[in-house]
């Protein structure tokens, strides 16, 4: 029976991604980790001493470990699709030698995408395991789908604007003014409540706010409410508006 | 055909071939970054990013904290010199690391530059040059909104400007004697192996208090702390003398750093 062609395009991308494995775990699973234990320990001790009562009872390491993981998982959904997809293009132009074969623009991007979820798949789960050892809450387990719909929920419209940039150099800039800022400001190591009201209600509407909150919810027991609903949804739609978008960025990028 | 006017003129009004000869190096660079000045401008807004969640955000969880003179300083002031410090530290190893090794290994810029009358000590100092120029870029920007907010707690700060040039003299020495062993891109995992734990914790976001204290050493010895250290000194006021042995360390070890990566760079360009 015929391998669908995404699946090859998959195999292929898997192939290539494979010698960097170890910079995967580094950046994608010790990184964070670093992180869990520099806000959740040392600056966890800190609130627990002074503010005990700020986060609802909740510790500090309880409050940031989910939204880190999510917030681990959309920096290498960005990461995955910004410099690989414009080197795929231009460097190694291994998009140039897929498009020559039977597969689709299409099918070439779903591969990619997929092969971007599972590298983010491997580095989130060596997240989690970690977390779980150190004693976090068993629920963290739901967080990781959630995480993996977020990164892809970020990939997917980015790899549709990545490929038809001229150079890379746009790149730190969407990092710069998009993705740092996000990472500091959408709730990941404080409440979004003790920001300005203006300010809070233009966070809310952020992409990361969408899965750390959904990851909170999910930690709490509390997925089947509306709200979360709404943040489901929401991320869905990213990844299918993503999809849409692709198919023709990527065909005029491709395509002659 | 269009006239490019003489490439190499600042250079060239320099008295001393041991300053003019890697000059060469940093207006290079300079050139090439010509059109990209505004990725080296924006590397500046990373930090300050940090700085203002602290401000609105975190310093709201964590209250005040103890200043290197006693004094109890806001959370965002704390933080701010620990900020300085590590984006001086970034500024200078990202051109001493992967654009170094680029040049290295894959454009070999240097060994064209070696057939003309540089040297490799040259070269080394050029590239040091540059980094120092970049790490003054980055913190510049950064130092001013530390003014605006009302940051700067101590009349050292005058000193600031130095201070950080010196630990970015350490991070570009050491990022330049690193580089000479890298062999593939995925060796610079290690760097991120080294950095992370060293910025997240050495700290720059949190007292050293929170450790026990047979960590604490651990921590004390890191390039990056001692930075972090010197510039809260600076910034926030306390003992003179232990500004000196931070700056004594930085000094002593950006230099031992370019000397070695003075001579592996004579065994891999000269071999």
């Amino acid at each position: 029976m015929a391998t669908p062609y995404a699946l090859r395009s998959f195999e292929a991308w898997f192939i290539r991604a494979r010698p960097w494995w170890r910079t995967n775990l580094v950046h994608n699973t010790f990184g964070p980790l670093i992180y869990l234990l520099a806000m959740g320990g040392g600056l966890g001790s800190l609130v627990g001493q002074r503010h005990p009562e700020a986060l609802g009872g909740m510790s500090y390491g309880e409050f940031v470990a989910p939204a880190l993981l999510v917030a681990a998982c959309m920096q290498a959904g960005v990461a995955g699709s910004t410099w690989p997809v414009l080197g795929a293009l231009k460097w190694q132009r291994s998009y140039y030698a897929m498009v020559a074969t039977p597969l689709s623009v299409t099918h070439i991007y779903l591969g990619h995408l997929m092969q971007m979820t599972l590298d983010n798949a491997v580095a989130a789960s060596g997240f989690t395991l970690v977390a779980l050892v150190l004693g976090y809450p068993t629920r963290m387990l739901l967080v990781l789908p959630i995480g993996l719909l977020t990164g892809v929920a970020f990939a997917a419209p980015i790899a549709a604007w990545s490929v038809g940039r001229r150079t890379d150099s746009e790149f730190s800039v969407l990092y710069r003014l998009g993705v740092i800022p996000m990472l500091m400001f959408s709730g990941v190591f404080f409440p979004l409540s003790s920001l300005p009201d203006a300010l809070e209600s233009v966070l809310r509407v952020t992409p990361l706010w969408q899965g750390v909150d959904l990851a909170r919810a999910a930690v709490a027991g509390s997925l089947v409410t509306r709200a979360a609903l709404v943040h489901f949804l929401y991320l869905v739609a990213m990844l299918v508006a993503g999809v849409l978008v692709a198919r023709r960025t990527y065909a005029k990028a491709l395509l002659p | 055909m269009t006239v490019v006017p003489d490439a190499i003129t600042v250079p060239r009004m320099l008295p001393w071939s041991g300053v003019r000869r890697p000059g060469h190096v940093v207006e290079r660079n300079a050139r090439v970054y010509r059109h990209g000045w505004f990725i080296v401008a924006s590397g500046a807004l990373e930090p300050l990013t940090y700085l203002f969640a602290a401000r609105l955000g975190i310093g709201r969880l964590v209250g005040s904290l103890p200043a290197p003179s006693g004094r109890a300083v806001s959370y965002a002031a704390f933080v701010a010199p620990a900020l300085l410090a590590a984006s001086a530290a970034n500024g200078a190893v990202y051109d001493t690391t992967f654009n170094f090794f680029h040049k290295l290994k894959w454009e070999r810029t240097y060994d064209a530059m070696l057939t003309t009358p540089m040297a490799v000590r040259d070269v080394a100092l050029g590239e040091l040059g540059w980094a120092l120029l970049r790490g003054l870029v980055h913190s510049t920007l950064f130092i001013s909104t530390m003014l605006v907010m009302g940051l700067m707690l101590s009349w050292w700060a005058l000193l600031v400007l130095p201070a950080v040039v010196l630990v970015s003299w350490a991070f570009a020495g050491l990022g330049l004697a690193a580089t000479t062993y890298v062999r593939t891109w995925q060796d610079f995992d290690w760097q991120q192996l080294l950095w992370l734990p060293m910025f997240l914790l050495s700290a720059s976001f949190f007292p050293i208090t929170v450790y026990p204290e047979w960590t604490r050493w651990i921590v004390r010895v890191t390039p990056l702390y001692q930075g972090v250290a010197l510039l809260r000194v600076l910034v926030l006021g306390g003992p003179g003398w232990s500004a000196l042995l931070h700056a004594a360390y930085l000094g002593t070890l950006g230099w031992l750093c370019v000397r070695h990566a003075t001579r592996r760079m004579r065994r891999i360009l000269l071999r």
